[in-house]
């Protein structure tokens, strides 16, 4: 059996109450909770909020009928495909019309480009995958200015 | 660590991905398999974001007809219930968008909840408490509500979370925190 910390058990919650983890992980996840007030009354919101969303009687069959009688897309699933083919043809054509009246296309960029060093991105860690700090240490206000960064 | 994926096992990821090609191909009863398979999650999906029932089998419908006219789309790079679970928010947000009537209805009311395993008195127990938890879901804000559901009702992980809500796997994670936060001091 292996320590867990409240970062992971939290995060492992709603897969511990659908007895969804493997023996070890639900034995260290089970200790773990034994000791832990704080992950416990989540456990016991998580349990809550599982219960499951009942469907409508009738849903199901209102989906089939639906898609059953929606019209048929004459291309189906090829429409993507067509427009990629009509695209590469038109590009070839194009190029063949241009050779053929005399204008050769604009020479390659690459070795312009190749000219510049290139810019290697900064190496940053990303604390929040890799469960350090735990994000149930932070406030709600570091918790939406860190939302706020994630999503800028 | 996770003994495997909710629904399916490798058997069943196989048995899928046939499902998925004969389908594609416009095999009529493929199609339905998948339909049964996934209309109760996909209108789970549209009701956490609608709140409303009418409006939620609406933009199930949607979803369903969308995602088999374009099962061309579906390369297999996430999976397949990924995939149909995000195309249910994109359907459900543009039911939304079209300004329907919003109705107050509690999602997990006492008369909506499958039964449980425990003896009566404790599922009683469980339904109330669940009621209330479904009624405080509904007030946080939608991306928080919907990283809560995606986790704990559907069984994804932070990052197919992400795909589904249309953003990183630390934003869906930052959410479902912020969410489960919020309704722990909401419910004391």
């Amino acid at each position: 059996m292996k320590t867990v910390n409240c970062s992971t058990v939290l995060d492992l919650l709603p897969e511990f109450a659908r007895d969804e983890l493997d023996a070890v992980d639900a034995a260290s996840v089970r200790e773990h909770l034994a000791g832990c007030d704080d992950c416990r009354a989540e456990l016991e919101v998580v349990r809550m909020l599982a219960e499951p969303v009942a469907v409508p009687a009738g849903l199901e069959d209102r989906l089939v009928r639906a898609v059953r009688s929606r019209p048929v897309t004459r291309w189906g699933g090829m429409r993507y495909y067509a427009v990629a083919a009509t695209f590469v043809i038109t590009v070839i054509a194009a190029s063949v019309v241009l050779r053929r009246i005399g204008h050769s296309p604009p020479e390659p960029v690459g070795d312009e480009l190749a000219a510049f060093p290139t810019l290697a991105w900064p190496e940053v860690g990303d604390p929040l995958l890799h469960g350090s700090p735990g994000l149930q240490a932070l406030s709600e206000g570091e918790l939406l200015k860190l939302l706020q960064e994630l999503e800028s | 660590m996770i003994k495997s994926d909710l629904h399916l096992d490798r058997d069943g990821e196989v048995d899928e991905i046939r499902t998925v090609d004969r389908a594609r191909s416009g095999d009529r009863d493929a199609q339905e398999v998948l339909v049964r398979r996934y209309g109760a999650d996909v209108y789970a999906v549209a009701l956490r974001i609608l709140g409303d029932r009418d409006q939620a089998a609406d933009a199930a419908q949607d979803a369903m007809i969308n995602a088999l006219n374009g099962l061309g789309r579906f390369r297999g790079e996430a999976s397949f219930r990924t995939w149909i679970l995000r195309i249910a928010a994109n359907s459900a947000k543009s039911v939304g968008r079209r300004g329907w009537r919003k109705r107050e209805v509690a999602l997990t009311t006492a008369d909506n909840v499958v039964a449980a395993t425990q003896d009566p008195e404790s599922r009683a127990l469980l339904r109330d408490e669940a009621a209330r938890a479904g009624r405080l879901l509904e007030r946080l804000p939608p991306k928080q509500r919907m990283a809560v559901h995606l986790r704990i009702n559907q069984g994804l992980s932070f990052a197919e979370a992400g795909e589904v809500m249309d953003c990183t796997e630390g934003a869906a994670r930052v959410n479902y925190h912020l969410g489960i936060k919020r309704l722990r001091e909401l419910l004391t």
